[in-house]
């Protein structure tokens, strides 16, 4: 198993376990300021679910099971995997100090860390894209 | 890697990119005012994202992957279920975006949701026969 794809699949685990708390965590308390923290983590919770865990769980099984880019590189251009798992977990992360509307409060940059979890979160799926992209094909 | 399954996944890497790219534009909206407009794509993305991205590359790489029948005619199966819940996601893809994004195509939505779930009986009826022991490893 590829090195990236050994990063991808553990990640992605700690996602998936991270997402799961939030969801337990919401389940159990329902009134008070917990509540209502952990209520505005539930969309960043999604997102740790399909992009951290299901994401990441497709990302790096298919750079490792795809057919080969070429006799030379056999698993094409690394720096694309790499930008990709690079950029959908810095984006994540980012994601997590930034979405819940309660960091308002906390502190004021919250605009430009957003815009930066978006953007990184988007340049990991372009870059995935334009890695996975020419590998798609019969041999 | 066969056709149907290269068609399968590029298609589903072009919903990921646009499903990321509509989700970006949420998350901005979110922080920055100007940009709040594109709040209402939220379902299409999440549709995007899940039913066109994730949803269906594991449907084509499971057509690639999983054990083929090598004393039938036909390789991989019933083709026709998994041509018809191909075309039926993406039209049913399609007709949920045009009801969301054109109010005068709202009566569309309800007509993807019977696509979806043609979509869904059709890929279980192909790959269910699909998931059995690889030949000549049945014991």
């Amino acid at each position: 198993m590829p090195r990236v794809t050994r990063w991808f699949l553990k990640s992605g685990l700690i996602f998936l376990v991270l997402a799961l708390g939030i969801e337990v965590a919401a389940s159990v308390f329902h009134t008070g300021t917990l509540a209502a923290v952990i209520g505005a983590l539930r969309p960043t919770a999604f997102h740790f679910f399909f992009v951290g865990w299901m994401g990441q769980l497709i990302m790096g099984v298919s750079h490792w099971f795809f057919p080969r880019y070429s006799r030379e590189k056999p698993r094409g251009h690394l720096s694309l995997i790499w930008g990709a798992f690079i950029g959908i977990n810095l984006g994540l992360l980012l994601r997590l100090v930034s979405e819940p509307v309660f960091w308002n409060a906390v502190y004021s940059g919250r605009a430009a860390v957003a815009i930066g979890a978006a953007g990184f979160q988007w340049v990991g799926f372009f870059c995935y894209l334009l890695h996975i992209w020419p590998r798609i094909k019969g041999k | 890697m066969p056709t149907r399954s290269q068609w399968t996944l590029r298609l589903a890497l072009i919903y990921m990119l646009g499903g990321a790219t509509l989700g970006a534009m949420v998350l901005i909206g979110k922080v920055h005012p100007p940009l709040g407009h594109w709040m209402p794509t939220l379902p299409l993305h999440i549709a995007w994202m899940v039913g066109g991205g994730f949803l269906q590359f594991v449907m084509g790489t499971a057509f690639w992957i999983l054990p083929k029948f090598a004393d039938r005619p036909s390789f991989y199966g019933n083709v026709f279920f998994f041509d018809a819940a191909v075309v039926a996601l993406n039209a049913g893809l399609l007709s949920y975006s045009l009801g969301q994004a054109i109010s005068a195509f709202t009566f569309l939505k309800s007509g993807s949701g019977l696509l979806f779930a043609i979509a869904m009986l059709a890929w279980i009826a192909h790959i269910f026969p699909r998931i059995k022991p690889f030949q000549g490893m049945d014991k």
